[in-house]
């Protein structure tokens, strides 16, 4: 026994004297004899024989959670046996099993255990040897306390009856006072052991008092049965409604459900023997309660723990029990308040009495009352079948300028249907909801945006609807403006967006159609690029072909007056196909290097000139210029006439002579030819005006006409030859826009 | 020397003729088809050839050379209206080639037929 044995931790001194004590043989009073005061933990198991919801048992174990709990030295282990939607044998053995595996301890350690209900005490009796045994038990709810129930089982002790004899038989006598021509009792009553026990006693009752009524015993009965029974009763009948959660084939039920199969299939009156049934239109009855048991039994519970000897406690046999009506239940059956018995208690009051008992009577429905009304929040209390309003406090009458508002129904004020807020307030009733957002309908006849929050509230025995109100109009208004601002800017955000993905769209189309003009514009200039060298080929090479054909001719001639003149001829020919031919070797598309170009034409002069032992020996000198092709031809043909000329002269000659030729820019554009030869002219004065009348004339026309420069010549019979050519590089403008033709 | 003219064009064959002859070679053939070099060089045992690069028929004067070579050491010396780096790189991979832009210059083509590379001592 783990917990006596560490009970008397005191300090030593002390500790001394306790043990003298104890050594004096005082053992049965220190057995039970130590109280809370001794800083130990006292474990109280609790069995209940049905389960968490039920709420015969929910009050029960509300009572001694309250009453126990509150003392930190108790400390409770609680078990629901769920006997009433589990019934079979199978399930008491596994509860059984369940207990001893939890709770079999050497070290016994429960102090008090206490059970609710017959079954749970069946249970607790059966393996308290072997789990805890010598421990005090205390019951509650007990409707079989049979002496033999007990014996061998001490100390037990507690509070009997969920609804004994002398509650039931005072319903019965109470059904005469409410219906005063009574002309038949009917009980209900269901197949659980419990049930039958409670048959018995509404029969033991029924018997003691001889009502000279008919008793109709529905007890046992399957449910299609009961149900026609029930409907045959007139509205002279009372029924007395004990419990039905077990058919006789089994069938369990829930209580609610058992109870309204009842209440909808009869038009006679109900009375039941206990609190919680009162409910769903039973009238009501002389009830006990589930509270008071566990109060009571925890009472005892506690005067054990304290160290108080069982043999001083009695067994009360006698309920707790009161009158407890449902009022609108009463108004159905046309009971008026003077049938009630004295002290009778109301449940679920209609609307009219909770409105009249406050201002008739003066009676608060709040325990502080001033709070409710002082309060600047709106507040409502709502009677949760009707809508009707029972109380408002000071602000909703500001609020709302109504000059009543208790009777108003919600209706009137609230802007939904009466079907939208029967709905609305069956989810705040049941707790699925209890933010509302409503309009309500002010006496100026302005409608307000509000917001609800409504709780369920039991005030005076009535589920009512508790609803604070706030004013919302101006929230809402600045979340619309609010709501519609964020639609504007989300508006614009997407008209940007679509903007965006369109401009891009077009972007990536335009690239694409640029890209697509550019390959196709590369195309077309390779291929016109390639036709344009094609062209310039095949003209330099029809020139040179030209050129070779001349020379062929003047080969085959056989005067040589016609071969020089053929020779000459294709002189001229090939200095204008050199031109073709340097623009390609340039790259260019209308100019060309002056220098090369002038190389080249001299060396044609010297290659088509056979001067036999004489080797000529010209002297060229071309500054780097870049020159426009219509210029350059003209120039290239000057300088062939000057140099074959001259060449031609040179080999007529035995002496050592020269030529020299210099090209320059002088000036500003202004290109500068200076040739000078020391070759003595003809001195067949005739034969060299024909051989060189149309070369000076070619050099003339092409310098003055064709480029608009100036011409210099002196031919001396013993000097030589001096030729000064001078043109300005603008006579011609360039017909192409750019110089390369790769750019 | 022994000089074959390869060139497509029938007047500056004959002009090239004349140069040669002119210049002391012997013009020993010519053909305006490149698929007749191999038989000319068999034939002629030319100690050169002057290759136009753009001939009539199926080959180029490059393919024919490459071809030329298989038999013949003759040195080559291409002629071409169409210098391009491509052409001129493609010409002078043949060993023992020179090149030359027409028109063909008498000096210019003296400088490079005294500039081939020997052919090789056996």
């Amino acid at each position: 026994m783990r917990n006596r044995d560490v009970r008397c931790r005191v300090p030593s001194g002390l500790g001394t004297v306790l043990a003298v004590v104890a050594l004096l043989g005082a053992v049965s009073t220190v057995a039970y004899g130590q109280s809370h005061m001794i800083d130990e933990t006292r474990h109280v198991l609790v069995l209940h024989s049905y389960h968490a919801g039920y709420p015969w048992t929910d009050d029960i174990q509300r009572a001694i959670a309250a009453t126990l709990g509150e003392h930190s030295y108790i400390e409770l282990h609680v078990e629901y046996l769920d006997l009433i939607r589990y019934t079979g044998a199978e399930h008491r053995d596994f509860l059984g099993e369940l207990l001893r595996r939890k709770y079999q301890r050497d070290d016994a350690w429960f102090d008090l255990v206490m059970v609710s209900d017959d079954q749970a005490l069946d249970l607790a009796l059966h393996h308290r040897e072997e789990l805890f045994p010598g421990v005090p038990v205390v019951f509650c709810g007990i409707n079989d306390l049979r002496p033999e129930r007990l014996v061998g089982h001490q100390p037990i002790l507690g509070v009997t009856g969920m609804s004994d004899t002398v509650t039931i038989g005072e319903t019965i006598d109470l059904a005469f006072h409410l219906r005063p021509h009574l002309d038949q009792i009917a009980v209900v009553s269901g197949s659980r052991p419990s049930e039958i026990m409670q048959y018995r006693s509404f029969v033991k009752a029924v018997e003691t008092r001889s009502p000279g009524v008919t008793i109709t015993h529905l007890n046992e009965l399957r449910e299609p049965e009961l149900i026609s029974r029930l409907a045959t009763l007139g509205p002279e009948t009372v029924v007395i409604y004990l419990s039905y959660l077990l058919s006789p084939t089994g069938q369990v039920y829930r209580f609610g459900d058992a109870l309204s199969m009842v209440v909808a299939n009869t038009g006679a009156m109900v009375l039941v023997p206990t609190d919680f049934l009162v409910r769903d239109g039973v009238v009501g009855g002389r009830v006990v309660d589930g509270y008071s048991q566990g109060r009571e039994a925890s009472l005892i519970a506690l005067r054990l723990l304290d160290g108080e000897h069982p043999g001083s406690i009695p067994i009360q046999n006698q309920s707790e029990s009161r009158y407890l009506f449902d009022d609108r239940a009463l108004q159905r059956f046309g009971v008026s308040d003077e049938q009630l018995p004295d002290r009778s208690t109301l449940t679920n009051r209609s609307p009219e009495r909770l409105i009249e008992s406050q201002v008739r009577d003066g009676l608060p429905l709040f325990s502080d009352n001033d709070v409710f009304h002082a309060h600047g929040a709106v507040m409502l209390l709502i009677d949760l079948g009707s809508g009707t309003i029972v109380a408002a406090n000071q602000a909703a009458y500001t609020y709302y300028g109504y000059p009543q508002l208790e009777g108003k129904n919600i209706g009137e004020i609230n802007t939904l249907s009466p079907q939208e807020i029967a709905a609305e307030m069956r989810s705040a009733e049941l707790e699925r909801k209890n933010h509302f957002s409503f309009r309500h309908r002010r006496a100026d006849g302005l409608e307000r945006d509000v917001a609800v929050y409504s709780y369920p509230v039991r005030i005076q025995e009535t589920d009512l609807l508790f609803s604070v109100v706030f004013d919302t109009t101006e929230q809402i208004a600045a979340q619309r403006i609010k709501a519609r601002q964020t639609q504007i800017i989300f508006g614009i955000l997407a008209l940007l967006l679509v903007g965006a993905v369109a401009g891009v769209t077009l972007l990536f189309r335009h690239l694409r159609l640029t890209r697509s003009a550019a390959a196709a514009l590369r195309k077309h200039l390779r291929i016109r690029n390639a036709l344009m060298l094609e062209v310039q080929h095949r003209t330099k090479n029809n020139m040179q072909v030209i050129a070779g054909l001349i020379s062929l001719q003047a080969a085959f001639s056989e005067s040589s007056e016609t071969c020089a003149a053929y020779g000459r001829l294709s002189g001229r020919v090939s200095t204008i196909a050199l031109a073709h031919h340097r623009l390609i070797s340039d790259g260019a598309v209308s100019y060309i290097n002056l220098a090369t170009y002038l190389h080249g034409v001299v060396d044609g002069a010297l290659s088509e000139t056979d001067c036999g032992e004489v080797r000529p020996r010209c002297f060229v000198e071309i500054s780097d210029l870049d020159v426009l092709f219509d210029i350059a031809v003209p120039f290239g043909l000057i300088v062939n006439e000057l140099v074959a000329s001259g060449l031609r002269r040179l080999c007529r000659s035995d002496e050592d002579r020269r030529i020299r030729l210099q090209v320059s820019e002088r000036e500003s554009q202004m290109l500068e030819l200076s040739y000078r030869d020391t070759i003595p002219a003809n001195s067949d004065a005739r034969e060299q005006c024909r051989e060189e009348e149309l070369g000076m004339l070619l050099i003339r026309e092409l310098t003055e006409h064709q480029l608009g420069g100036s011409l210099s010549l002196a031919v001396s019979p013993d000097r030589g030859t001096e030729c000064l050519v001078r043109i300005s590089r603008n006579v011609y403008k360039d017909r192409v826009p750019y110089e390369n033709s790769d750019s | 020397m022994k000089i074959l003219i390869v060139e497509d064009e029938a007047i500056s064959a004959m002009l090239l003729k004349r140069l040669l002859s002119r210049m002391g070679h012997d013009p020993v053939a010519s053909t305006a088809r490149g698929e007749q070099v191999l038989e000319l060089v068999t034939t002629y045992d030319p100690d050169l050839v002057l290759m136009d690069i753009s001939l009539a028929g199926e080959m180029t004067g490059i393919e024919a050379a490459v071809q030329l070579r298989t038999v013949s050491a003759a040195g080559v010396v291409f002629t071409t209206g169409y210098d391009t780096d491509e052409i001129r790189h493609q010409a002078l991979s043949v060993p023992r080639s020179l090149f030359l832009t027409k028109p063909i210059i008498e000096s210019e083509l003296m400088t490079a037929i005294d500039a081939l590379p020997r052919e090789p001592a056996e």
